[in-house]
């Protein structure tokens, strides 16, 4: 009987334990998982008095987590959201007006219109094509060149796309798609690149890891993943389409009325500083702040002159209607015939 | 005269529909031996665990010296309680046993010289540190009944008590519980279906049927003079003959055959059972007038005595079982031999014809 | 002086039935309640008619049914095999049969999955052996739920295996039959029941899985994906409940009818039944034991891939071995702390949960409560088992974060993922402590009682400790089942308290499959730990005391 007593005080203290929860700023992201230690160890470092609480997930999730908890924001900023996300999160009025220290020094595109600003971007990625060229060449393919060459028969059931339901880059992809084709033709194009696809993924990430170890032989992916896995050493070619890339930005901003509204301010001005933007600058190719920038090795050094012209507004506004319509055509697909 | 140690009034349990225990009054006199018997279903073991309190009644009540004890919680009775399995805690020794219902408040070492002084009463002083699945199945019982005996009970309660033991161990410690319930004087209600042990062991025998009593009497009584035929039959072997009463004390059986009874206050040509014990039907002699003569359709030796069924009269008469002596002359009676029977007229009990249960 | 102990005890015995209509039953009114409310707070049948128009129900439907039928093909002949390869014949070598046998039980339905692909994913190791097949899909699917649910199966037909009367053989052989006729004659149809419960539960058990179809699905959408997407892809409460509703009804259905078959095996044991030992026989023996061994070696090799995978630095250009897998905090799921959180889970969820489910068990049973309140309990104690794990999770996540709710504090918090972990699990606990305190001597209440002690001290001193045995088994199973579940805690897990489980799905979800391997891994060998642990624990007590038999096979039961 006395053992009894004893666990159960030790389950009663872990319950205690569990349940209170201190002071704490939480920041929901969809920012690489991989990237996310050196962010902390950097706030940490500027802000030891705040505890950071990271949610991460992919893009389409944190949106929709955080549209789910309108009545009652779990969170008290965001970070690293695409701006597309953000444009629908503020046109629901979850994002607080709140300009950060130095936004004036960043790039036009990365920031919101409003005065103040709702959301602020801090750098900019693409989506591109992530060929492993072991498994290509075995079959004795050429690695593809162009958003076209992906339609070829030859690369049928070799290519994998994040779902853009819920991955920013599979989003993104997609409004380049139709802005760069137009509608009706981007629709058919990705009707045409359906009959090769093997998968849509969960994360923009997934295809070129699976891409890199060569179990789908061809993703189009998050160009940061890209640079990390041919940085691996693997057989990976990274490919700009020469018809241009889709991007988006990713933007932070503090959620209106959040429980720690000061503290989420502070982390966003953090988000801006230049100490940040060099963080940043080791992953992307573009980011807000001007003289930051640097090559970022295993990325093409073009891939900037071959953004395309994309209206993150359009995509932003539309993209309730493209997410509708790309499900209602791909979603429910039937795994490809062998 | 002082007040019994038990004393049920119109003690009644019903679970649901079905009325288990059906008016029950009892006397059980201070320092006595009372055995409940009956068939199983009959309620005695219902009517045990209302006594102990296990149940409450439906109505009426029991007294225990005079005072109402009906509504009292089980363990402010003073009783001590020996169930049919033992009911034995099987992780704790056999002292902690005997020591459970021992008061809290009571010092260790008065608990202690308790529990050995218990022990050394049943014969299993030098047990205490074993577990009750070490000891023999008499060894647990006498640990159950010094578990039942340790908070010093007025009234000990004996469910089947020897019910799980080998046959030849049962008798025994019938022997040895009847001497234990001598020397202590304690006052015992024992329920069971043996009505050997009852017989054995009992001051006063308490027989049930239907949640009724029967009958309430000395072993002696309940075996001689039963008040029914239920009464008669259940408590030893016996011969039951459909019979009508006829004249100059006699009935007559189904085959025609006459056999001397007392038939004071019958109606002539009344439907009765003539009953008899296998035991006291005798081989007739050549003096004996009236004897009835059968033929063997069966024959059981049981040692000291050989169970005789014969056929009297034609196929399909009734069928008489006698116990002969196994030195008598005719006990070596083969199959299909006759034998002449006599029924002493003061053995033969009349019973009123009842439906058959 | 003592207190008449009647009322105390239906009083407790309220208590926990309360708290599980709270716990299990209003989440799960709360699931119907929102599959039918609409946007303005009226009643609409609006989302099931709009997923039941969507082209893709049809699919999942059929796929989820067929998905289904094939595991239950598959699984029941198999555990089978296993189960009569252990009971009926002299095969050496049984405990590690039995072990690799129950290996999957240790693990997420995940794992196998992952396992399949390094196999025979388009990389994979066995690749050349499919020809032009590829593991994706529906062929993937029906192996990775078969090898998770291939334990159940086996601890159920063992159990009907088991209860073999020798007298039957007996007179069998004496009136001539052969060895195939009495396999036919007798064994088969000893065990029919048994045979149903175990397709049932299988049948139970797949639908409603989400790991295996998360990781090699490919387009293969179940009904249980559907939520999983519905609920995390688009936060789409409602339809995620009607989707669940609907993978709800099939299970109850299932499981329901696996009670009656399992009964009906349990009735068909004669109490004077006596033990069967298999005799000798070669032929019989080298047949089963083939299939046997070929069916270990599966798992053994799947179990064996994961672990490679995990120390493989880049599988299959560059097969060096490395640890930087296990560098978790790499990749998305919650780092080492994962691990740390799920033991910590478990360990809490085994506690609690054991100790609920024994004293409702006790007071259910035993207690002089009244039997009205019993029956109820009792009932409302089998319901967990009917219903999937992502239903339950979801009428969690439902019904406790609603602010209105004063249970709503909990919400976010370690506390909810306790509490669903011990309900998901419960009938089993309650059903392993009904059948260990059934074998306990009814006698044990009334003699305390006539010997002036309260239940308490009974309970204490002895219906406890005899129950030991059990306890350790129910916290193992409880452990086991918190270390390795996803389902019910995916919707529920507070962002601060990640779960290894659920990193295996985040990792793979992210394309981080190695690192996947190795938490899906890392599980096991808690896993195995614990039931070392457990296994030591059980033979101490063994030792000690008298042994009273422990009725695992109770443990058959299922929570999907």
């Amino acid at each position: 009987m006395g053992r009894w007593h004893h666990g159960l005080a030790i389950a009663g203290l872990i319950l205690v334990g569990g349940c209170s929860r201190p002071e704490r700023l939480v920041v929901y992201t969809a920012a690489e998982a991989d990237q996310i230690p050196a962010y902390t160890a950097s706030f940490k470092k500027a802000h030891p008095e705040i505890e950071l609480v990271w949610v991460r997930d992919s893009t389409g999730v944190v949106t929709a987590k955080l549209l789910a908890e309108k009545k009652a924001p779990q969170a008290d900023a965001v970070f690293a959201l695409a701006a597309t996300s953000m444009m629908q999160l503020d046109s629901q009025g979850l994002l607080g007006p709140y300009t950060p220290k130095g936004a004036e020094r960043l790039d036009p595109r990365f920031r919101d219109t409003q005065q103040p600003a709702h959301w602020t971007g801090e750098a900019l990625w693409s989506a591109l094509i992530c060929a492993n060229t072991h498994e290509l060449s075995q079959r004795g393919l050429p690695v593809p060149t162009s958003w076209e060459d992906l339609t070829k028969p030859i690369y049928k059931g070799m290519i994998a796309m994040p779902n853009p339901a819920s991955s920013g880059t599979g989003l993104l992809a997609v409004g380049a798609w139709l802005q760069m084709f137009g509608e009706d033709r981007g629709w058919a194009y990705m009707d045409r690149l359906n009959s090769n696809i093997v998968s849509y993924d969960h994360s923009g990430s997934k295809p070129c890891k699976d891409a890199a170890r060569g179990e789908v032989p061809i993703g189009i992916s998050i160009d940061y993943r890209a640079a990390q896995e041919k940085g691996a050493g693997l057989p990976l070619a990274v490919v700009v389409p020469t018809e241009g890339v889709g991007w988006d930005v990713e933007a932070s901003g503090v959620i209106a009325h959040a429980k720690h509204e000061q503290a989420a301010r502070t982390f966003v001005d953090w988000a801006m500083s230049d100490d940040a933007m060099r963080l940043y600058a080791r992953n992307f190719s573009l980011v807000g702040a001007p003289g930051v920038a640097q090559p970022v090795p295993n990325l093409p050094a073009d891939l900037s002159t071959h953004l395309a012209k994309v209206d993150l507004r359009w995509t932003g506004q539309n993209r309730d209607r493209i997410i509708t319509e790309w499900t209602r055509r791909y979603d429910s697909k039937s795994a490809p015939k062998q | 005269m002082s007040a019994s140690a038990l004393e049920l009034r119109g003690l009644s349990k019903r679970f649901g529909r079905t009325l288990a225990v059906d008016g029950l009054n009892l006397d059980v006199p201070t320092g006595s031996f009372v055995c409940l018997v009956g068939p199983s279903g009959c309620g005695k073991t219902t009517a045990l665990r209302l006594i102990a309190g296990l149940e409450s009644p439906s109505e009426g009540a029991i007294l225990s010296e005079g005072v109402d004890i009906t509504r009292r919680h089980p363990a402010e009775r003073g009783l001590g309680m020996v169930f049919q399995s033992y009911a034995l805690f099987p992780n704790l020794t056999v002292g902690a046993n005997v020591s459970f219902g021992l008061p809290g408040a009571m010092p260790t070492a008065q608990k202690q010289a308790r529990v050995a002084e218990l022990l050394e009463l049943v014969g299993l002083a030098a047990f205490a540190q074993r577990r009750p699945a070490d000891l023999s199945g008499g060894q647990q019982q006498r640990v159950a009944l010094a578990r039942a005996l340790a908070p010093g009970p007025r009234i000990l309660l004996l469910d089947e008590p020897l019910s799980a033991l080998d046959p030849h161990l049962r008798d025994q410690l019938r022997a040895e519980l009847k001497a234990l319930q001598a020397r202590l004087g304690i006052t015992t209600i024992m329920v069971t279906h043996d009505q050997a042990e009852a017989l054995a062991l009992a001051d006063q025998i308490a027989v049930m049927r239907g949640g009724r009593l029967e009958q309430v009497g000395s072993p002696e009584a309940i075996y001689g003079a039963p008040a029914n035929a239920f009464v008669a039959s259940f408590i030893g072997p016996l011969n039951q003959l459909p019979a009508t009463v006829g004249e100059a004390g006699q009935v007559v059986l189904a085959n025609g055959a006459r056999i001397a009874a007392d038939i004071s206050g019958l109606a002539k040509g009344a439907a009765v059972i003539a009953t008899i014990r296998p035991d006291a039907v005798r081989i007739a002699g050549a003096s004996d007038a009236g004897a009835l003569s059968g033929q063997v359709i069966a024959r059981e030796f049981a040692g000291a005595s050989v169970r005789l069924s014969i056929r009297l009269g034609d196929e399909g008469g009734p069928v008489l079982r006698l116990d002969v002596g196994a030195d008598h002359p005719r006990a070596s009676a083969g199959l299909g031999e006759v034998v002449d029977v006599a029924l002493p007229a003061d053995q033969v009990r009349l019973f009123a014809a009842e439906p058959r249960a | 002086m003592t207190l008449p102990k009647g009322p105390s005890a239906g009083l407790l015995l309220l208590i926990f039935a309360v708290a599980l209509a709270l716990f299990f039953g209003a989440p799960l009114g709360e699931l119907a309640w929102r599959s039918l409310s609409a946007a303005d707070g009226g009643l609409t049948l609006a989302h099931y008619a709009e997923y039941l128009t969507s082209p893709g129900l049809q699919r999942s439907l059929v796929n989820t049914a067929v998905l289904g039928a094939w595991v239950v093909a598959l699984v029941t002949p198999a555990a089978f095999l296993i189960a009569y390869g252990l009971e009926r014949t002299r095969l050496p070598l049984k405990g590690m049969l039995a072990s690799l046998a129950a290996a999957p039980l240790l693990v997420p339905s995940l794992l196998p999955a992952l396992a399949l692909v390094y196999l025979f994913g388009r990389q994979g190791l066995l690749k050349p052996m499919l020809g032009g097949w590829t593991i994706y899909g529906a062929p993937g699917l029906v192996i990775a739920d078969s090898i998770a649910a291939l334990p159940h199966a086996v601890v159920i037909l063992r159990t009907a295996l088991s209860g073999a009367d020798a007298r039957l053989y007996e007179q069998a052989k004496l009136l001539g039959a052969s060895g195939w006729k009495r396999f036919w004659t007798i064994t088969l149809p000893g065990c029919r029941h048994g045979l149903v419960a175990a397709a049932l539960v299988v049948f139970a058990l797949t639908i409603a899985d989400v790991g295996a179809p998360k990781v090699v699905g490919g387009g293969f959408d179940v009904l249980a994906l559907d939520i999983y997407k519905q609920v995390i892809g688009q936060q789409n409460f409602e339809m995620g409940a009607v989707v669940a509703i609907m993978l709800l009804l099939p299970t109850a259905a299932a499981i329901l009818f696996e009670r009656h078959a399992a009964s009906r095996q349990a009735a068909s044991v004669s109490a004077q039944a006596k033990a069967y030992h298999p005799e000798p026989d070669r032929g019989r023996d080298l047949v089963v034991g083939i299939g046997c061994v070929l069916i270990a070696l599966a798992i053994a090799a799947v179990m064996a891939t994961a672990q490679l995978a995990a120390v493989v630095r880049q599988w299959p250009y560059d097969l060096s071995l490395t640890g930087i897998h296990y560098d978790f905090d790499r990749y998305d799921g919650g780092g080492w702390s994962a691990i740390t959180n799920s033991v910590m889970l478990a360990l809490v969820t085994a506690v609690v949960g054991t100790v609920l489910a024994f004293v409702g068990a006790y007071l259910a049973e035993r207690s002089q409560a009244g039997r009205g309140l019993k029956r109820v309990y009792s009932v409302l104690a089998l319901g967990p088992a009917a219903v999937p794990g992502l239903a339950l999770g979801l009428g969690f996540a439902l019904f406790f974060n609603d602010p209105a709710n004063p249970l709503h504090l909990i919400y976010g918090t370690v506390g909810i993922l306790i509490a669903a972990n011990v309900v998901h699990f419960f009938t089993v606990a309650h059903l392993t402590s009904v059948s260990m305190l059934k074998s306990l001597d009814p006698a044990f209440e009334p003699a305390a009682r006539v010997l002036g002690r309260g239940g308490l001290t009974l309970f204490g001193r002895v219906i406890a400790p005899l129950s030991a045995p059990a306890l350790v088994e129910i916290a193992l199973y409880l452990f086991v089942n918190a270390m390795t579940t996803v389902s019910v805690v995916v919707f529920l897990y507070p962002p601060e308290f990640k779960l290894a489980a659920v990193a295996v799905l985040n990792m793979d979800d992210a394309g981080d499959s190695a690192p996947a391997a190795a938490m899906g891994m890392l599980i096991l060998y808690v896993n195995i730990a614990a039931r070392i642990v457990g296994g030591l624990a059980l033979r101490r007590l063994a030792r000690r005391s008298t042994p009273v038999e422990t009725p695992d096979t109770v443990l058959a039961g299922v929570a999907p």
